[in-house]
């Protein structure tokens, strides 16, 4: 039995200056039909590379070195696949202010995304009219209309990024992959695009991947997160009980660098930043920035056992039974 | 409307920047020689001459008032004469650039015509060795002297193709006067030997012109084209299905010809002083050929007016450029920033 | 500038050895090297350095390209060769006298403007404005025609133009670059203006300076090549590469050689710049028009 999503051993590196660099190491992941998962991990992670080979839109210098990845049952690693699984899942990007084409109306550009998924099938204009129509209205900002005139470039960042879901809603998607969605925006309007995001997986009963370096927003969307450090899944498990009972150093780095009142801050409880050699380090990824490390931490990376149930860790000082300041 | 103030505001500013050309032109022809009216009559003028001159100019008095006689006489059509043709300098132009703006329309049209697709089919996935053939036009076209360009074309053309049309700009008997420009009024009065022959006058100066230019633009639109394959919204469009023509024609090329604009736009100004050049290699008859006559033998109201001319002439242009610009870009013409 | 990041003049320098991975600035810093080794030497190295400039002996004229004379003689029997290497000599001279005067005028006045902004500003704007309202080739032959040509007044009439190019550039740099974090750093730890615009923000605006004066410098040759072409800038009997050309115009059509060495050879140093200039823009992803 297959899940819906499938990532197996994905190996990927970037050619850069004539070196090639391992960026993503043994990334497995799956995801069921309208399961909402959470991929968590700082900038350089790997996250939102992993995101891209799912879409097949990969950068021209990456290249997947081994793995795989099906989608629905489908390889997606071969070009038809890719496109097949395109047609089911749409993506949502960081910045809205650069992810839409600032040069044409939102009704152009809604009418050609429509356009593309109806492969020539015939519809009339009133149809279109209405399928954006009522797209923008899940996303709540067709407001009376005069949206479909503007330019991109003179609405707010939040209403790009409703835009910019109601493109993806037009596609009626089975999964949607949301990057970063909130990062560039304001605070109150991250809350609102995300419970708009949350409100429309459900309706809709799409799957979702949401990619965050904010912890507090996994924990509030996602059924299953998984944490990325370096190219590498370092825990995962069902979102909850990972908040409940971390067990990698780095997610509890994480948890414990959330600030009480929840703001949206991250990463500030762990000193340094990821290093290239981590990438390619003979020992465990994350040993340089480790205040538990031990001597065999240093020597082999350690692999992704389940340690409780449903959740599994890559991490030596875990195995042995817990986090305990060396 | 905002649009309007926007034009407003350019206007303005281009009427500032001439203004500040008449200052610098008066103080090139009035103050940095010692002598203006020496210069601007030649030294065959009697003193007396000379003398008279000076008072007709004004130059007792304070410079302020000699600055306004001057821009009044200027503006009446009262350029002065030049001591080559006896005959007054802004007759002489009129006479003179119709050839060379003939000359250089047909450049940058040619150059657009050109240049724009084939930095488009260059940066499409199929042109590896097209991309080669810009990148090389690019890197020798902006290198290589437009002297050098128009000689060789000379030389080639007779020698190994037997093709004469390589001085002047027709070899018949010129069309009925219409706009001055020969290949335009040859079109416009159907005289079919004329339109023959300046077109084959018209080839060898258009492509030494016009070399540098394509190549330029052709590189422009390319890298264009392969930057805007990097941004998100190319992405975005990509996983919502969109085709690779769609993307690449319609999305990517609006974004990617608006630096090609900007440059299209210099480069027609500029390509008046590469005229300069060409015109002398083609013996064109042209503002050219009349200025660096005028400056070969001091003919300084000559020089002058020409100078006049070729800035009008940029000031405008760059006018007309940041205009369609914002016609272009919405978020110039709706007053956003980028 | 594409990013943020603070850069001192040391990280410059180094970063400018990545230049050399490039094999087309490569290939520009070869000959680039190539052509100022053979100007420095000219007197050295030239078979017949008497030959460069006054200099007349009709009955060696026109020989065509042999051992002796590797690039034949001209229409007054001076070798090619020896003046198309001291014309190299003319041709560098005046790139660099016009442009180091320029770069240090210009991003001095932009400099100041940016940083201190209001009136100041608005005056180098408008005065480059109006300097640059014509062509610079138009420019040039404006002033050269009206001081006279001469190589002193070639260089005088580029020296009065190119200032405000680096006037320009440099104000724009230093309007965006003065607002980044790490100058509002600087100031509250009570650095003076003077170390803010010559330590904070010059460095940070030298990548897109060193692009520009490399084709600058292409262009200037140019220039000057095209006035010499015309009789309106420096006059024979000076080496010049562009008067070369158009005196050789002339027997262009029976002795090709006349024209044709002086024409490649400034070709290839413009073109030497070119490569140089783009290379650097490469490297750092600056925007130099």
């Amino acid at each position: 039995m297959t899940s819906f999503l499938e990532i197996n051993g994905l190996n990927l590196s970037v050619h850069s200056d004539g070196r090639v660099l391992p960026i993503l190491s043994d990334v497995s992941l799956t995801l069921e039909r309208s399961e909402a998962v959470a991929i968590v991990g700082e900038t350089g992670s790997g996250k939102t590379l992993t995101a891209r080979a799912v879409m097949g839109v990969l950068p021209k210098n990456a290249v997947i070195r081994s793995g795989t990845i099906t989608f629905n049952g489908v390889n997606v690693l071969t070009k038809e696949g890719a496109a097949a699984a395109r047609e089911h899942i749409a993506m949502i990007f960081q910045n809205p202010m650069s992810s839409i084409n600032p040069l044409f109306r939102v009704e152009d550009q809604m009418n050609d995304v429509l356009n593309w998924s109806l492969h020539g099938r015939k519809e009339t204009k009133e149809e279109k009219t209405s399928r954006i129509r009522s797209a923008l209205e899940g996303a709540q900002c067709y407001g009376d209309g005069k949206i479909l005139r503007m330019f991109p470039f003179q609405l707010s960042g939040g209403m790009r990024q409703r835009v910019m879901i109601a493109m993806a809603l037009l596609r009626k998607p089975s999964l949607l992959i949301a990057d970063e969605p909130t990062t560039a925006l304001d605070v109150t309007t991250q809350k609102e695009i995300l419970s708009l995001l949350t409100k429309l997986t459900k309706e809709e009963k799409m799957s979702l991947i949401l990619i965050t370096h904010n912890l507090g927003i996994a924990r509030e969307s996602s059924m299953k997160t998984y944490v990325m450090y370096a190219g590498r899944v370092v825990e995962a498990g069902p979102t909850a009980q990972i908040f409940r009972k971390p067990l990698h150093p780095y997610t509890k780095g994480l948890i414990d660098s959330i600030p009480s009142l929840d703001k949206s801050r991250s990463m500030e409880g762990i000193d340094g930043e990821i290093a290239q050699q981590d990438r390619a380090a003979v020992g465990c990824c994350f040993a340089s920035r480790c205040s538990y490390a031990i001597d065999k931490c240093l020597t082999r990376q350690p692999e992704l056992k389940e340690l409780a149930p449903g959740q599994k860790v890559a991490c030596y000082v875990a195995e042995q039974g817990g986090l305990r300041v060396v | 409307m905002r649009f309007a103030e926007f034009v407003a505001r350019r206007v303005l500013l281009a009427l500032v920047t001439l203004v500040g050309l008449s200052l610098l032109i008066f103080y090139l022809s009035r103050i940095l020689p010692a002598n203006p009216g020496r210069l601007a009559l030649g030294p065959y003028a009697t003193q007396a001459q000379v003398a008279a001159y000076d008072r007709e100019l004004g130059l007792s008095r304070p410079l302020y008032e000699q600055y306004f006689y001057w821009l009044w006489n200027f503006l009446h059509g009262q350029w002065g004469l030049s001591i080559v043709t006896k005959d007054n300098v802004l007759h002489d132009v009129e006479i003179h650039f119709p050839a060379t703006f003939e000359l250089i329309t047909i450049s940058i049209i040619l150059t657009s015509l050109i240049g724009i697709p084939l930095g488009v089919i260059a940066a499409s996935r199929r042109g590896k060795i097209l991309s080669g053939v810009v990148r090389a036009l690019w890197m020798v076209g902006v290198a290589i002297p437009s002297f050098t360009v128009g000689l060789g074309l000379q030389v080639i053309s007779s020698y190994w193709f037997h093709f004469n049309a390589i001085i002047g700009q027709i070899s018949v008997p010129p069309p009925t006067h219409v706009t001055g420009m020969l290949w335009v009024d040859s079109i416009l009065t159907g005289n079919w030997p004329a339109f023959v022959s300046t077109s084959q006058h018209l080839l060898l100066p258009e492509i030494a012109l016009s070399l540098a230019g394509i190549g330029q633009i052709a590189q422009l639109t390319y890298s264009g084209m392969l930057d805007e394959t990097e941004e998100d919204y190319y992405l975005a469009l990509k996983t919502f299905g969109a085709r690779s023509f769609a993307l690449d024609f319609k999305y990517a090329l609006r974004s990617a010809l608006i630096p090609v604009l900007t440059v299209l736009g210099l480069l027609y100004a500029s390509l008046i002083a590469n005229a300069f050049l060409v015109e002398e290699v083609f013996s064109w008859g042209g503002l050219s050929t009349y200025a660096v006559t005028a400056m070969q033998s001091d003919d300084f109201n000559a020089i002058v007016a020409t100078v006049i001319v070729i800035g009008v002439f940029y000031v405008v242009l760059n006018l007309l450029v940041d205009l369609s610009l914002g016609y272009i870009d919405p978020r110039i013409r709706l007053g956003v920033g980028h | 500038m594409s990013d943020s990041s603070v850069v001192r003049w040391q990280n410059f320098a180094q970063s400018f050895r990545r230049l050399t991975y490039d094999r087309m600035a490569l290939a520009g810093l070869v000959m680039l090297a190539a052509i100022v080794a053979l100007a420095l030497l000219a007197p050295y190295i030239t078979p017949y350095p008497n030959e460069a400039g006054a200099y007349a002996n009709f009955g060696q004229a026109f020989l065509s390209p042999s051992l002796s004379h590797l690039f034949g003689t001209d229409d007054v029997g001076r070798d090619v060769f020896t003046r198309v290497i001291f014309g190299f000599r003319i041709s560098l001279f005046i790139a660099v006298v016009v442009l180091i005067p320029s770069v240090i005028l210009g991003v001095t006045l932009g400099l100041v403007a940016g940083y201190y902004g209001g009136w100041v500003e608005a005056l180098v704007e408008r005065v480059t404005d109006v300097f640059l309202a014509l062509p610079a080739l138009i420019f040039a032959l404006v002033i050269a025609g009206i001081l006279g040509p001469s190589l002193q007044d070639v260089i005088i009439a580029l020296l009065s133009l190119w200032w405000n190019w680096y006037a320009r550039i440099m104000f724009t740099l230093t309007k965006s670059l003065k607002n980044q974090p790490y100058v509002e750093a600087a100031r509250v730890q009570g650095a003076g203006a003077f170390r803010i615009m010559f330590r904070e923000i010059l460095p940070n605006a030298a990548s897109t300076l060193s692009a520009k004066m490399m084709l600058d410098a292409g262009f200037i040759i140019l220039i000057e090549a095209g006035m010499g072409f015309l009789g309106i800038g420096v006059r024979p009997p000076t080496p010049d590469l562009g008067v070369m050309v158009a005196n050789g115009s002339a027997y262009i059509a029976t002795k090709w050689w006349i024209p044709v060495f002086p024409s490649i050879a400034l070709t290839l140093l413009i073109l030497a710049f070119n490569l140089i200039g783009n290379g650097i823009r490469d490297l750092f992803d600056v925007k130099v028009i």
